[in-house]
């Protein structure tokens, strides 16, 4: 809509906004200075610590002592030369490895306490025991052996690194003596090859070139870095561009200009995402002077080659990452009243960027998996596999597509921010605060259940702290969720009744949860049947889940009771109770189903089965919303739990069946929903317009 | 003179809880001193489940399709047992000639192609004897796990065969199995415990203290300035030196707060990072740090953040604004950062020399007192050398401040021009 | 898109409401069913105490927020339709409208009139004739956090008629000012007026209001209780000063809202107590 004559706004923004930048001597000293200097600094000093303790391993006397019956033996074996070539393995060691220097010292000790004393204070690094030991299992045949064998025990210190080094090598050398003695006494008896020359692989041929394996090394960190890069260079401008602005009150300035928001959002970003890249590009080159002053060490036989089409596709790829970055980082900065602010929000960001990259450093990642929906992570796989010259046009293509879409709600919620006009225009009078009860504890429900979380993980993760189901469900369940919900109820002084949604439903509701729970259970088994497609999960993982969730030891009434009527209550208590009503105002009420859904998911931890419980959470808040009470969603959940163990119990395997159940089950569960909606009687005091009203502007 | 004494500490308290009052309610600090350290390790924990069952998952799904290619027929054996496998891991595959199997590898259709040949002259005197050609892909990941569980399988193979050899040959017994041999560690499960803590535990307490003292350096010096209270605060009676010193105290307090959280929530955490990866391996692994300790560990996690509070605050003095403050004090943190990294080895010990660094002596001191070891001669150093450097810092800090354009901020964070400025001064 | 047609009314308000939502207190009526309208050429005044709903009016007639209810027309354009015409037509000025501190006031200048799409041969032209008529010329090339408080006032005014917009709005300009700032900028305000632009202005300084406004609309918890000219006001209360005509129109209004007011605090005081 640019009228004749005027010049393009976008370009006079992006040229002002740059030349500012340019003028910004700190932001440039922090965001292009300090990460030239600091990262190269922090690769050498590694490599330099670590060659550092190279060299004194090798200057390092390893002293060791031999005691007990045939510690003949032990010297006989180790006095012969280190014969490499004897094992069977013959990838087992490195040539490279630095030779160890190994003396043998002289312990006067006859008990174990006594060298044990002796390692202990670091007279020495490792003492053989060598006895005349009778019945020790064969350590080839694994069997019993029949005459005695003499045994060996290594003695090290395990929170020494020398002594664990040497234990190490000592072993090497006597199973190396053993091969060697081994290869001649078959020689002796007439067979004519080396053992190690049995079957022996003449050729290794790897189909894929230097280049290929270079761009797999390259390919696991390579996004990995290349996001470090534009994270570092883009977040001190993009603090600077719009939570900058408010502090210094230059956004209502720009706002009031006939400027568009579009385009005050398309020039920042624009800014961020072309200072992204030139710093990215500038840390590698400058990861490149110091590889090429041999600073840094790499691999020689790193080589990378880039056809036209892979360059085309990592451009394909690296721009919506730059993109998603910078638009990351411009919609925490709208989102931010200050500078500071900003610097909160920026750490979590940080980490939910990284973390999804580190993906492609995994082994058996594919990209023909669920891999390619999840933003950032879907690049990363799909750089990875660019670089080792793999095209999949559909997959690769497909990636693109999820990062393009991911960058485009990121900046529509970058617009959103500049149309929400709390964020615009600041408030310093914190009411919720000062007033506490209801409005506070809106705010501080996501907090709540964030200690909650991690209450739960850390007592569950620590195997000793809750032995048994019992305890697990009385811990988790009912003193966390349940008592927990409570307490933050009554710390802000609410009413439970309206804050559980304890409420008489409409009588037609009964029927459809009765109708609902099963059938919705059949269908929740499909979904899981797929996301285990996408995610698939060991099947011994699984397996012993459903023994420590099934004891069989435990009476069907005590199932019942701590399997489905305790979560049925105490979870709906906290998930549909408390926090559907904390968030109630937050989200769009599909939203919400959503994402109480989800949270109730994660608070099952293991990935196999977040899926498929914040699918039955969103179902449960569904539930809730439609009848306007947390009753029928408490028979719901405790039905739901009861039907599956009935049949566990009985042997169905649900996962087993044809298809067509869970289709017949998905068919039932619409019908009970669509007698929930005739007869809905909606929670209260939703979320109706949302808060941010978008314009047109 | 007593009396002022008193009155300048009552002062000095007052200050110094109002200072912690304050930031206790402040977001920044509460998320950055408290919190983060708290909750980052169980989310950290989670995720590293979370990818190692995915991974699992993926990598259980990877079974190998292998093709055998002219393996004689005396050694079917060696087929079998991988179709045989117990996990079943392996698929054979069948192709007629070598071509269309390295084809298939070079589609992804095959894994890897075994493809049996004539023996080489030294292996050729046996008869029976054959060699293997193998074909793979290493730019792929299944292609990979395929060529090392392949080569694994082969050394078994290998050795049983020469077992069985030796057996027809009536080499067996001791003669033949010579020892048996086996490593034990003497170390025990809280001592390895205790290593594998004092590995990880020093780089992260540095950085914790030094991300407990930023925001509340920033907040007691540059965000007073941007409140407009500095100059409220510098009207009040207490002498400057109780006002300085209570915010000091305060960015330390919080530093070492931030740090000892974090030995906690590491010490809990740990052990269900690292038991289950350790799970076969070291048994009764424990990850505690032994109370003994605690008492020595605070101490030096409060004279760290003492050092690294000084600095900071020295650096924050010339910001106006909290985003002055935070391009003031960035570099300082980096570097903080580095001397840590020197001794991020294994094998380096507390010794006379290292006592001598700043910082690096603070994190090994936490390692050996971790590990239960106590050098007292070498702590001793330690700490004198700390507070030696603390009060140097100090020293600087006051001599700064007595510079009243430093105090009203007109030099606005630029250090260079301060500099200038001062020896300008000195000049003339 | 709906143009006014008397195109002597440059802006014209109707039934326009803001409500926001705040988390402790609910649904707040910022704005309440205002009407106005201006006409060419004039200052109109806005005079309210804090808190009235000055700021919330100018900032829907600057779209910088979009209003809940109503609509607003600015040279015939919608504020909710036409937004960026809106923005193109009007200068907006106020304490919190800052200015860039690492652009020169020659390159703020410049970069405001092409933003509001100046017709670009003409730029250069219209920044040196800012310049000039502000006295810029000799701290023009200087960065504008070096500037003084004073010369930061002058450039922004001058950042303000950039695209020579036949409307200026100015929400309570002279807080923060001292008193010499502010009556160069009253000055400049009433020069501009005689140029022919339509200037809407907010204040709670009764002299100011007296001394420069046409017209003068009170406004009162999100309503305007009256509109006429300063004699008109006098004539219809009686009264000489203005002060003593605003409290007259207050007056009642400021009695409900601090009943109201009282029993809320006194509500609050039992809940807590209740705790």
């Amino acid at each position: 809509m640019t009228t004749a004559g005027a010049s393009s706004p976008l370009r006079t923004l992006y040229l002002g906004e740059l030349r500012m930048l340019l003028r910004d001597r700190r932001t440039l000293f922090l965001s292009v200075i300090l990460p030239l200097i600091f990262l190269p600094l922090v690769f050498w000093i590694s490599s330099m610590v670590e060659k550092k303790r190279t060299e004194r391993v090798e200057k390092e006397t390893f002293e060791y002592a031999i005691v007990g019956e045939r510690a003949d033996l032990v010297r006989e074996l180790l006095s012969a030369a280190p014969a490499n070539e004897a094992t069977l393995e013959a990838s087992s060691r490195e040539s490279n490895e630095p030779q160890l220097e190994l003396l043998e010292t002289d312990l006067d000790c006859t008990e174990a306490e006594c060298w044990k004393a002796a390692l202990g204070r670091r007279d020495l690094h490792v003492v053989i025991h060598a006895l005349r030991s009778e019945g020790a299992a064969s350590e080839t045949t694994g069997a019993e052996s029949d005459r005695p064998l003499p045994r060996l025990r290594i003695f090290y210190q395990g929170n020494w690194d020398y002594s664990k080094t040497a234990a190490d090598e000592l072993r090497d050398r006597l199973r190396s003596a053993r091969d060697t003695r081994r290869g001649e006494l078959l020689a002796e008896a007439g067979f004519p090859v080396a053992p190690k020359d049995l079957a022996p692989v003449i050729e290794a041929r790897d189909l894929a070139t230097a280049a290929q394996r270079g761009g797999k090394v390259l390919g696991r960190f390579a996004v990995c870095v290349l996001l470090m890069f534009l994270i570092s260079g883009g977040s001190v401008v993009a603090a600077d561009t719009l939570a900058g602005e408010k502090e210094r009150g230059t956004l209502e300035t720009l706002l009031t200009s006939a400027a568009s928001r579009g385009e005050i959002v398309s020039a920042k970003l624009l800014l961020i995402v072309t200072i992204g890249l030139f710093i990215a590009l500038i840390q590698i080159l400058n990861l490149g002077v110091y590889v090429g002053l041999r600073l840094i060490d790499i691999p020689d036989t790193m080589a990378v080659e880039i056809s036209l089409l892979s360059a085309f596709w990592l451009v394909l790829l690296l721009v919506p990452l730059a993109v998603i970055v910078a638009s990351a980082l411009l919609l925490v900065s709208g989102r931010s009243q200050s500078y500071k602010d900003f610097s909160v929000r920026f750490f979590p960001v940080l980490v939910l960027l990284v973390v999804p990259s580190l993906v492609s450093v995994l082994p058996a990642v594919d990209l023909r998996s669920g891999i390619v929906l999840v933003p950032i992570a879907n690049l990363a796989v799909a750089v990875r596999e660019v670089l080792v010259g793999e095209i999949d046009w559909l997959f690769l293509g497909l990636t693109t597509l999820v990062a393009g879409g991911t960058s485009w709600v990121l900046v529509r919620w970058t617009l959103d921010s500049l149309d929400t006009e709390r964020l615009v225009t600041a408030t310093d009078v914190d009411e919720a605060a000062f007033l506490g009860g209801e409005g506070l504890f809106r705010r501080h429900v996501p907090v709540w259940f964030g200690v909650f979380w991690v209450l739960i993980f850390l007592a569950n993760a620590q195997g000793e702290l809750l032995p048994s189901i019992r305890l697990q469900i009385f811990f988790n369940v009912i003193l966390v969720m349940g008592a927990g919900s409570f307490l933050i109820i009554r710390r802000y002084g609410l009413d439970a009744r309206k804050v559980l949604a304890l409420r008489k439903p409409n009588p037609w509701v009964w029927p459809a949860v009765i109708l609902g729970a099963p059938s919705m259970l059949l269908a929740s088994v499909g979904v899981a049947r797929i996301s285990n497609q996408l995610f698939p999960v060991p099947e011994r993982m699984i397996e012993a889940f459903a023994r420590q969730i099934m004891p069989a030891e435990m009476a069907l009434f005590e199932m019942l009771l701590l399997l489905a009527l305790v979560p049925g209550i105490f979870e709906e208590i906290c998930f549909r109770g408390a926090l559907l009503h904390g968030l109630r105002k937050r989200f769009h009420p599909v939203v919400l189903c959503l994402v109480t859904g989800l949270i109730f998911g994660l608070f099952h931890f293991s990935l196999f089965r977040i899926l498929p419980t914040a699918f039955l959470g969103v179902v449960l808040a569904a539930v809730t919303l439609l009848s306007g009470s947390i009753l029928p969603a408490m028979l719901w959940h405790a039905l739901n739990n009861a039907t599956a163990m009935f049949l566990g119990r009985a042997g169905v395997d649900l996962t087993e069946l044809d298809p067509a159940f869970h289709a017949l089950g998905a068919g039932a569960a619409i019908l009970a929903f669509g007698l929930l909606w005739r007869v809905r009687m909606p929670y209260p005091d939703l979320r109706s317009t949302p808060v941010g009203q978008r314009g047109q502007r | 003179m007593s009396s002022s004494w008193q009155t300048s500490l009552r002062d000095l308290r007052t200050l110094y809880w109002r200072e912690l009052r304050s930031a206790l309610r402040e977001r920044t600090i509460v998320i950055n001193s408290v919190l983060l350290p708290l909750l980052l390790y169980p989310v950290l924990l989670w995720l590293i489940f979370t990818a190692m069952s995915f991974v699992r998952g993926q990598e259980e799904r990877f079974v190998s399709r292998i093709a055998f290619l002219d393996l004689p027929a005396a050694h079917q054996e060696l087929r079998e047992r991988l179709a045989n496998d117990e996990d079943e891991r392996f698929e054979i595959l069948e192709f007629s000639t070598l071509e269309e199997a390295v084809a298939a590898v070079r589609s992804g259709d095959v894994d890897l192609v075994a493809h049996a040949t004539k023996p080489p002259p030294e292996a050729a005197a046996l008869d029976g004897n054959f060699a293997l050609e193998l074909v793979y892909d290493e730019s792929k990941d299944r292609s990979e796990t395929a060529h090392r569980r392949f080569e694994r399988e082969l050394v078994d193979y290998r050795r049983d065969w020469v077992d069985r050899e030796a057996s027809a040959r009536g080499i067996d017994g001791a003669q033949w199995d010579l020892f048996a041999i086996e490593r034990e560690n003497v170390a025990s499960g809280k001592d390895m415990g205790a290593f594998m803590l004092g590995l990880m535990v020093p780089l992260l307490m540095v950085i914790m203290i030094a991300v407990g003292c930023f925001y509340p350096a920033i907040d007691a010096t540059a965000g007073e300035r941007e409140r407009s209270t500095w100059e409220t605060l510098m009207t009040v009676s207490a002498s400057r030196s109780a006002v300085v010193g209570a915010k000091y105290l305060y960015v330390a307090t919080l530093g070492a707060t931030a740090g000892l959280l974090n030995l906690g929530a590491m010490a809990v955490s740990m052990g269900t990072i690292l038991q289950p990866l350790m799970s076969g391996r070291e048994d009764g692994l424990s990850f505690q740090v032994p109370m003994e300790a605690l008492p020595l560990m605070a101490i030096s996690a409060l004279l760290l953040a003492l050092f690294i509070a000084a600095g900071m605050m020295l650096f924050a003095a010339f910001a106006r604004n909290f985003k002055e403050g935070q391009s003031m004090i960035s570099p300082f943190y980096l570097l903080c950062i580095l001397p840590p990294l020197l001794v991020n080895s294994p094998d380096v010990e507390l010794t006379l020399g290292w006592a001598l660094v700043p910082i690096a002596n603070v994190a090994l001191v936490f390692r050996s007192a971790i590990g239960g070891v106590y050098p007292w001669d070498l702590i001793g150093v330690v700490f004198v050398v700390e507070l030696a450097t603390i009060l140097a810092l100090l020293w600087v800090v006051r001599w700064v401040l007595s510079f009243e354009d430093v105090q009203t901020g007109n030099y606005g964070g630029d250090l260079t021009k301060f500099l200038k400025d001062f020896f300008r001064k000195k000049e003339a | 898109m709906s143009h006014s047609e008397p195109n002597d009314l440059p802006v014209r308000v109707e039934g326009l409401s803001k409500v926001f939502y705040d988390e402790g207190r609910g649904e707040v009526r910022a704005v309440d069913g205002i009407d106005l309208a201006c006409r060419r050429g004039e200052i109109f005044g806005l005079l309210g105490a804090n808190g009235a709903g000055k700021t919330t009016t100018l900032r829907m007639l600057s779209t910088i927020i979009s209003p809940t209810e109503g609509e607003a027309w600015v040279e015939g354009h919608s504020v909710s339709d036409e937004p960026e015409a809106v923005r193109r037509s009007l200068g907006f000025y106020s304490a919190t409208t800052a200015l860039y501190p690492r652009m020169t006031a020659r390159e703020t200048l410049d970069f405001f009139a092409r933003i509001n799409r100046y017709p670009v041969d003409s730029v250069h032209a219209r920044v040196d004739q800012l310049i000039e008529r502000f006295g810029i010329a000799a701290f023009k090339d200087a960065r504008v956090d070096k500037l003084s408080s004073g010369m930061k006032q002058r450039v922004s005014i001058a950042r303000t008629l950039a695209h020579d917009p036949p409307i200026l709005i100015f929400d309570e300009p002279t807080v923060g000012l001292d008193v010499l700032n502010a009556l160069a900028l009253v000055d400049n305000i009433r020069r501009l007026r005689d140029e022919g632009k339509t200037i809407l202005f907010s204040t709670h300084i009764m002299s100011e209001a007296e001394k420069l406004c046409d017209r003068i609309a009170i406004i009162h918890g999100g309503r305007i209780l009256t509109c006429d000219t300063l004699d008109g006001l006098r004539e219809a209360t009686g009264e000489h000063y203005l002060e003593q005509i605003f409290v007259h129109y207050v007056k009642d209004a400021e009695a409900a809202v601090r009943e109201a007011l009282e029993a809320r605090d006194e509500q609050e005081l039992a809940d807590m107590e209740g705790k």
